[in-house]
């Protein structure tokens, strides 16, 4: 299977990361590892790509990071949500249940006509 | 034993890697270690799954982005940050120099001072540090330790210019305090050295004739207005930068 187009990625890239944040606080390296399992390895981000969005969204005020070192582990440096952050969630999941939906109906309909 | 220079190499090789990623602007020294932790947690899984210490920081150093990649990366988000880290190293080094040729300005005395160390006679010298009755002004022996305490300085900002650790230290220092705080900063230096100036020159001038004293008024008011005209460079300076910067960051967008 050829990769995901590079635009698809990009724009996936803000509701994952929130997504995963509005679980729980994580840090890069565990976010990527997130995401290529829930995507079954499909969705393959060059890993550094990561850290500017990131950034773009604790100036954005979306999310907070603080770094810090648990017990026996790395010292790393970890995001978490923030109220602005859960409202823009919110936001790209009304956008993205709609093209959903579309292209649901359509897949749909296609199935109808060719069966 | 063994594990011991394992451990050893592999901190060097991530030094070195660190040191590849330093040069670029966009990436500060704070992502840096950001980028570092996730290094070190991506060796860790390789090195589970039975890679050798070092073919698993091939793969994650690769997995990670080149420098050239990560900094195409960090500059469409970091943008403000690139323009501030080039603002910064032009408007610093413009600080540097104006505070440097002021300190020379300061400090003309000093050279007089060697001169009559020299065993020249103080009429041969621009400014009399010898007044009358006195062998050699306290003044002078101030000068000449200000004057080798500047230069050293000077020379060692240089030094340090010249090592590449200045533009670190520029933006470690403009994230710090900001570039409102440096330049204000730099304004207080500056006046401060203009108003000490004024002073001395009118100190030693008072022992002076009333033909000299003149001379004397004439050169503080040439100080003040040389100081409006630097703040008057260095705003236009940041305007320009700021406009183009902008520019920049539109044309990019």
């Amino acid at each position: 299977m050829p990769d995901m187009s590079r635009e698809l990625v990009a724009a996936s890239s803000r509701p994952l990361i929130l997504s995963i944040l509005s679980r729980g606080e994580s840090y890069g390296y565990a976010i990527i590892q997130s995401v290529a399992e829930l995507t079954e390895g499909r969705l393959q981000w060059t890993e550094g790509m990561l850290y500017p969005v990131l950034h773009k969204l604790e100036q954005d005020g979306a999310i907070t990071a603080e770094w810090k070192q648990p017990e026996g582990e790395r010292k790393r440096k970890y995001y978490r949500i923030k109220d602005d952050g859960q409202a823009a969630l919110a936001k790209h999941q009304d956008d993205w249940m709609a093209v959903h939906n579309a292209l649901t109906q359509l897949w749909k309909a296609t199935q109808r006509c060719f069966s | 034993m063994e594990s011991n220079t394992k451990m050893f190499q592999l901190d060097t090789a991530i030094q070195a890697w660190k040191e590849r990623h330093q040069a670029s602007h966009a990436v500060s020294s704070e992502a840096l270690s950001e980028l570092e932790s996730h290094l070190r947690d991506s060796v860790a899984t390789l090195e589970a799954s039975g890679l050798s210490e070092e073919e698993a920081l091939m793969i994650a150093s690769k997995r990670l982005g080149s420098p050239s990649e990560l900094e195409g990366e960090f500059d469409k988000v970091h943008q403000k940050q690139v323009w501030l880290s080039r603002t910064l190293l032009m408007l610093s080094g413009y600080l540097l120099i104006s505070l440097f040729l002021k300190f020379i300005a300061f400090d003309q005395a000093t050279a007089s001072t060697l001169a009559l160390a020299f065993g020249l006679e103080s009429t041969q010298i621009s400014i009399p540090l010898v007044g009358p009755g006195y062998k050699l002004h306290w003044n002078a022996i101030i000068h000449a330790a200000v004057g080798i305490a500047g230069l050293s300085i000077a020379a060692a900002i240089i030094l340090s210019f010249a090592r590449g650790t200045w533009q670190n230290t520029a933006n470690r220092l403009a994230g710090r305090i900001g570039i409102g705080k440096l330049l204000a900063l730099w304004a207080v230096t500056y006046g401060l050295i203009s108003v000490f100036q004024m002073a001395l020159k009118h100190f030693q001038f008072r022992i002076q004739s009333p033909s000299v004293r003149e001379v004397a008024n004439y050169s503080a008011s040439a100080s003040l207005s040389n100081f409006s005209t630097q703040v008057f460079a260095v705003t236009t300076m940041v305007i320009l930068t700021a406009m183009l910067g902008r520019r920049y960051i539109q044309t990019r967008a």
